[in-house]
């Protein structure tokens, strides 16, 4: 087994900087070496969210040798922080290499303020977990007014909810972010703010106001909403899951949730219940998927496509917040036992692209998180909420279909075989042994149902002519496994 | 790379490189600086940025930053590793493959046009980043900022005499 180590999150101070840098009116001074922040903004939020470095309010240290070996860090923050906006305040991050010298320390006489994302022990979403909180913490309220109960509410206001969450790097966001505000809204209370991105360093006071918040996230968000002294729900993903959350809001914002859901039955998710009653649903008790992606993700879509769909589930790995991921065992699994569909991140698609085709269907992708080059900045793509369960469903069938259409031959292929051989010898056709018999039984019910015909077929010829042009009397189980390992190959006859 | 535009017929103006002077690539320089252009070593991004504002070419070569900052600026901008150091271009062949990829580019000045009269200042000062409504600008907190700063200097300096 060679060694796996395939990252699938940063360290902590890229977790601050694409906190710090959602929310506007702050500006960010990364402590950290020449070129530290290429990486962080210049490539990878390129890749992922398509925003041109130039707009996120950042300046880098810089740091060399000088700074390392001698005069310390605060020499070239200064420096920094004269190129930034003097009006509008600014937070120092440390990178690991500022960490490591004590870096950090902002200059006297500079209202540069301070956060230590501690990016050696934490990574990516522990430090945005505090990042969002340090935002309340410095910018907040110390004394939070009490939540006014729901019979006091004055006649034609609507109750106001917090998204919190939203920040940059993360996957899928404005898909996900559309359709829980779609859901606020529809039961009839409205967005109080969504925080940190989009929301500006001047109204962070304002997150008071609302009556409950929305934790977008399992991975962050969480320190944040317990803070806030209001109820606070988790953004669901999954159609039962989802209706149990809109009844929850309706329940702790005094609303009647069901003239949406019932609008949304006919409407957003009805997808769900046609697909439901089609033929395509035969095959979800057979084929299966497997999924590999943040807690978030990785929880609602196992709990969707299992609980409530009844698809079989190959593995199912969350990536959690402070605990590394075994990539070594995912990429074992992806080669033992291959789901039919694949959830997960440039990761797990490679893992699958290294077990080759093999026989039976190539197993399909289907994009769920990072890390990878793949921007989601369309809001078409959502996996939470009833959008969500249509769009999940709608992904997952379009796989089945792709598989059925890898195993189908074209009609271009099928005038490029040699033409089949007469049976004209039918009486003398060569016996199958039990134990060959018993392999093919084998290998064709390790298929997924969708496939078993065609691979039962394209194996029982297979082995059938190999053993012809041999000229062997008999079909040997030997023969079985060899047609299949040619298969694998993709070798012709 | 760089001696190659003004040979295929193209009028270049400004060519900038991180690397710093040396006798090994001093033909290149007197052959450019024979021809009108300005060859600036240990270049630095605002230089680059500078020197394009300055000659608004038909087309930018530079990195990253600064062939968003030519688009932003409504002029065609190719990224030099993606698109030019990638590919072989010694030899006419290697020229003429150059030549589709430099002409569809400049070919896109009227869609830079139509984009950027579209967009306008979308994204630009502080209405840079993502947003999730129309930008709302908040000049009173920069006021209140600027403010507490300056407080903050005063007394600053206040303890500094005690």
């Amino acid at each position: 087994m060679p060694l796996v180590l395939d990252h699938d999150r940063a360290g902590g101070y890229w977790g601050a900087v694409y906190v710090f840098t959602a929310i506007k009116g702050l500006q960010v001074v990364i402590d950290g070496p020449v070129g530290c922040e290429n990486l962080p903004v210049t490539s990878v939020l390129h890749y992922t969210d398509a925003l041109p470095p130039h707009e996120l309010p950042i300046v880098v240290t810089g740091l060399a040798e000088e700074q390392l070996g001698r005069e310390g860090t605060e020499g070239a923050m200064k420096r920094a922080h004269a190129t930034l906006d003097p009006d509008l305040p600014s937070v120092v991050v440390t990178g690991s290499i500022a960490e490591m010298i004590g870096g950090g320390v902002t200059p006297e006489g500079t209202a540069l303020q301070r956060f230590l994302p501690r990016t050696i022990d934490e990574d990516q979403w522990q430090c945005a977990n505090r990042a969002m909180f340090w935002l309340w913490a410095q910018y907040g309220l110390r004394h939070i007014p009490a939540r006014k109960p729901v019979a006091e509410r004055a006649v034609g206001t609507k109750p106001r909810v917090n998204i919190i969450g939203p920040c940059y790097g993360s996957f899928n966001l404005p898909s996900d972010l559309h359709e829980i505000r779609r859901l606020v809204e529809g039961v009839g209370a409205e967005i109080n703010m969504v925080f940190p991105l989009g929301s500006h360093l001047a109204d962070v006071q304002q997150l008071a106001d609302a009556d409950l918040n929305i934790n977008l996230y399992r991975e962050y968000g969480t320190m944040l909403c317990e803070a806030l002294e209001r109820p606070w729900l988790q953004a669901p993903i999954g159609l039962h899951s989802t209706t149990k959350f809109l009844r929850s809001l309706g329940d702790l914002l005094g609303l009647d949730p069901e003239p949406f859901i019932e609008r949304e039955k006919h409407t957003t998710v009805k997808p769900v219940w046609d697909l439901w009653r089609s033929v395509t649903q035969d095959f979800f008790g057979t084929a299966s998927f497997a999924v590999v992606a943040g807690e978030t993700y990785t929880r609602g879509l196992r709990h969707y496509l299992e609980d409530e769909l009844g698809l079989p589930c190959q593995f199912a790995v969350p990536r959690i917040p402070g605990a590394k991921t075994d990539n070594a065992a995912i990429r074992q699994m992806t080669h033992e036992k291959p789901p039919l569909v694949m959830f997960g991140s440039y990761n797990e698609r490679m893992y699958l692209a290294e077990s080759g085709g093999g026989h039976g269907p190539r197993p399909s992708y289907i994009p769920a998180s990072f890390p990878g080059a793949i921007i989601r900045r369309a809001t078409g793509t959502p996996f939470m909420g009833y959008a969500g369960a249509t769009y999940i469903l709608q992904e997952y069938c379009n796989a089945l279909f792709d598989a059925l259409f890898h195993v189908l031959p074209l009609g271009t292929d099928l005038d490029r075989v040699p033409a089949t051989p007469s049976r004209l010898d039918e009486a003398t056709s060569s016996p199958w042994d039990d134990d060959a018999q018993r392999l093919l039984d084998e290998l064709v019910s390790a298929q997924p149902v969708l496939v078993q015909i065609s691979a039962a077929k394209r194996l029982r010829d297979r082995a059938e002519a190999d053993a012809r042009q041999a000229g062997e009397a008999r079909i040997t189980a030997e023969r079985v496994a060899r047609a299949k390992a040619a298969l694998a190959n993709g070798a012709t006859a | 790379m760089t001696a190659l535009r003004p040979g295929c017929g193209a009028d270049l103006r400004y060519v900038g490189t991180a690397c710093p002077r040396t006798p090994w690539s001093d033909d290149d320089r007197q052959w450019l600086e024979a021809r009108g252009v300005h060859v600036q070593y240990r270049a630095s991004l605002e230089q680059d940025i500078a020197a394009m504002h300055e000659f608004k070419p038909d087309l930018a070569i530079g990195t990253t930053p600064v062939v968003q900052a030519a688009k932003e600026a409504r002029i065609p901008g190719l990224y030099f590793t993606n698109l030019i150091s990638a590919r072989p271009l010694m030899g006419p062949a290697g020229a003429g493959s150059l030549a589709a990829v430099i002409n569809a580019a400049i070919a896109n000045k009227h869609r830079f046009d139509a984009m950027s009269d579209f967009f306008g200042d979308t994204g630009q000062g502080d209405k840079a980043g993502v947003w999730t409504d129309t930008p709302k600008l908040r000049p009173e907190f920069r006021a209140d900022f600027k403010r507490q700063v300056i407080k903050l200097h005063a007394k600053r300096k206040a303890e500094a005499m005690i």
